[in-house]
C-alpha cells in the first residue's frame, strides 16, 4: 500500500492521464473537422455535437425538424469504436430509420409535417482482449437546405 | 472480462478522460428515457452503470439561419428597423450579456443575409459579431480571413450562410473548448430569442402573417431543448437568471396545442433515385390570436431586457 502511493508514481500516472486526456480532446476536435465537408451541399447548422464514448455507450440529440427543408444527418465515430450506427425515432419513440444495415454514416430526409426527431448514436459493446474498454470520438452533425 | 472488471477499467478511463470531455451540453444532467441498458457517465464524472435507461447528451438548436431562411421563407420581408441598433455593441458589459448579444447580433447577422441586397448590413453587423466574439474572446470565429471571406462572397447566398455557420460553430467550438459551455448555452439562447423576436414582429406587418404565426408555433419542442441546455447549467448564476426568463415563455408556449400520431411504416418513403426519404403524416400546432399576442409581448420583453445590457 506504501509504495502504491509513492509520491513519483502519483506523478507519473498523473501525468499519463493528462496527456492521454489531451491527445482524445485534440483528437476528437480534429476528427469532427473532418467530417463537416461531409454534409455538402447541406449548410452545417453550426453547432458542434461530439463526445467521447466508450464501448456499449449510447448517445441521444433531439431537434425540431421544419416542413420544406431537407436535412442531413451525419453520425462518425472513429474507427476504435467498431461500427457506429444510429437511429431515428419519431415523438412516441417509434422507430422510422436504422443506419445499422446501411453502407452510409448519412442519411437525408424531409419532414412533411414539423417535428421533433430524436436520433439515438450507439456504440458497439465490444470486449477487448486487452482489459481496455475501447473509446473514441463520435459526433452527430445535422445540414439543412431548401 | 467479467462486468465488475469492465465497469472498474471503465471508470479508470473515464476518471481520467472526463476534464476534457467534449460535448454539446448535458452530460452533466442526465435526462433519463427508456431504453436500453448502457454505460453512461454519472455527475461526479465517474462511470455508472444503469439499466433500462438511455442518457441524453445533447442538446442542439436550430441555427438563426435555418429560422431566418424559414421566416423568409413564410412570406416575411426584411425591416432593418428590427434589428438591434449596431451602437448597442458598447452597452455590454458583463459576459452575460456580452455571450447573449452575441447570439443576437449573429442571429441579425443571419437575418440580414439570407434576404437579398444588404450587403452593407451584413459587414455592419458581422463588426459587431466580432467585437463581441474578441470581448468574450473568441474573436478568432470572426477573423480578418473571415470578414475577407464573406466580402469576396457576398453575392453567392450559399457561400456567404456557410461562412456564417463557419463562424457560427466556431464561437461553439472555443467556448467549449475553454470550458464556458454556460457562456455557449447564452450565446445560443441570445441567437432563438433574437430569431423569435423578428419572427413575431414581422408576423404582424406581414400579408402571410398566419405562415409565419405557424412557424412560431413550431417553435414549441426547440424552446424545450432551449430550456434542457440552459439548465444543464443553472448553477452558474448568470444562466439561471436568463433560464428564468425563459421559462416564463415555455409557461405560454405550453398552452399551444399540438397533434400528433405515431409515425406508420407507410408515412415513410424513400425515393430509389435521390435516396431522399420524406417523412409523412399530420401533425398539426394551433395556436389562438390571444396566444399569439403574449408570445408576441414576452419575447419582446425578453428580448429588450437583452438587448439593453440588464443580463
Amino acid at each position: 500500500m506504501k509504495n502504491f502511493l509513492n509520491p513519483a508514481k502519483i506523478i507519473l500516472i498523473g501525468a499519463l492521464a493528462l496527456l492521454t486526456s489531451v491527445n482524445s480532446f485534440s483528437q476528437c476536435k480534429g476528427f469532427v473537422k473532418k467530417q463537416i465537408p461531409k454534409l455538402s451541399p447541406f449548410i452545417h447548422n453550426g453547432q458542434i455535437n461530439s463526445s467521447v464514448l466508450l464501448s456499449g455507450d449510447h448517445a441521444e440529440l433531439t431537434l425540431t425538424f421544419y416542413s420544406g427543408q431537407n436535412y442531413r444527418i451525419l453520425v462518425t465515430g472513429q474507427e476504435t469504436l467498431g461500427n457506429v450506427y444510429f437511429v431515428m425515432r419519431d415523438a412516441s419513440k417509434t422507430q422510422i430509420f436504422s443506419s445499422k444495415d446501411q453502407k452510409s454514416d448519412f442519411w437525408d430526409f424531409t419532414v412533411e409535417s414539423t417535428q421533433q426527431l430524436t436520433i439515438e448514436v450507439m456504440v458497439p459493446d465490444v470486449d477487448a482482449p486487452s482489459g481496455l474498454v475501447p473509446s473514441g470520438c463520435v459526433s452527430i452533425l445535422v445540414g439543412f437546405k431548401q | 472480462m467479467n462486468s465488475l472488471q469492465k465497469l472498474f477499467v471503465s471508470g479508470i478511463a473515464v476518471f481520467f478522460l472526463s476534464p476534457f470531455f467534449y460535448s454539446c451540453g448535458s452530460n452533466k444532467e442526465n435526462a433519463e428515457t427508456e431504453g436500453t441498458d448502457t454505460t453512461s457517465m454519472g455527475k461526479s464524472g465517474g462511470m455508472t452503470k444503469t439499466t433500462s435507461k438511455a442518457q441524453n447528451i445533447f442538446y442542439s438548436i436550430p441555427s438563426p439561419i435555418e429560422l431566418a431562411e424559414l421566416i423568409k421563407k413564410a412570406g416575411a420581408k426584411y425591416n432593418k428597423d428590427l434589428l438591434n441598433p449596431i451602437e448597442n455593441k458598447s452597452k455590454y458589459m458583463t459576459n452575460t450579456s456580452k455571450a447573449l448579444n452575441l447570439g443576437v447580433y449573429g442571429a441579425d447577422l443571419s437575418y440580414t443575409s439570407v434576404f437579398d441586397d444588404n450587403t452593407q448590413e451584413s459587414i455592419l453587423y458581422l463588426g459587431c459579431t466580432r467585437t463581441l466574439a474578441e470581448a468574450l474572446g473568441v474573436g478568432s470565429a470572426f477573423d480578418e480571413k473571415t470578414v475577407d471571406r464573406i466580402q469576396a462572397n457576398t453575392a453567392k447566398k450559399d457561400s456567404l450562410l456557410n461562412i456564417i455557420s463557419d463562424s457560427y460553430m466556431s464561437t461553439d467550438e472555443l467556448l467549449k473548448e475553454s470550458q464556458r459551455e454556460g457562456a455557449s448555452a447564452l450565446v445560443v439562447t441570445g441567437g432563438f430569442i433574437e430569431a423569435l423576436y423578428l419572427g413575431t414582429q414581422l408576423a404582424k406587418t406581414s400579408k402571410n402573417g398566419g405562415d409565419i404565426i405557424n412557424r412560431i408555433a413550431e417553435q414549441k419542442g426547440t424552446l424545450d431543448n432551449v430550456v434542457g441546455l440552459l439548465t444543464a447549467y443553472e448553477k452558474d448564476a448568470a444562466v439561471a437568471g436568463v433560464l428564468a426568463d425563459i421559462k416564463s415563455l415555455k409557461v405560454i408556449y405550453d398552452q399551444v396545442k399540438v397533434s400528433s400520431a405515431s409515425t406508420s411504416p407507410s408515412d415513410v418513403k424513400t425515393n430509389p433515385t435521390t435516396k431522399v426519404t420524406t417523412i409523412g403524416g399530420k401533425i398539426t400546432y394551433t395556436v389562438t390570436p390571444e396566444l399569439v399576442t403574449k408570445l408576441t409581448e414576452k419575447s419582446a420583453e425578453i428580448r429588450n431586457k437583452i438587448i439593453s445590457g440588464q443580463n
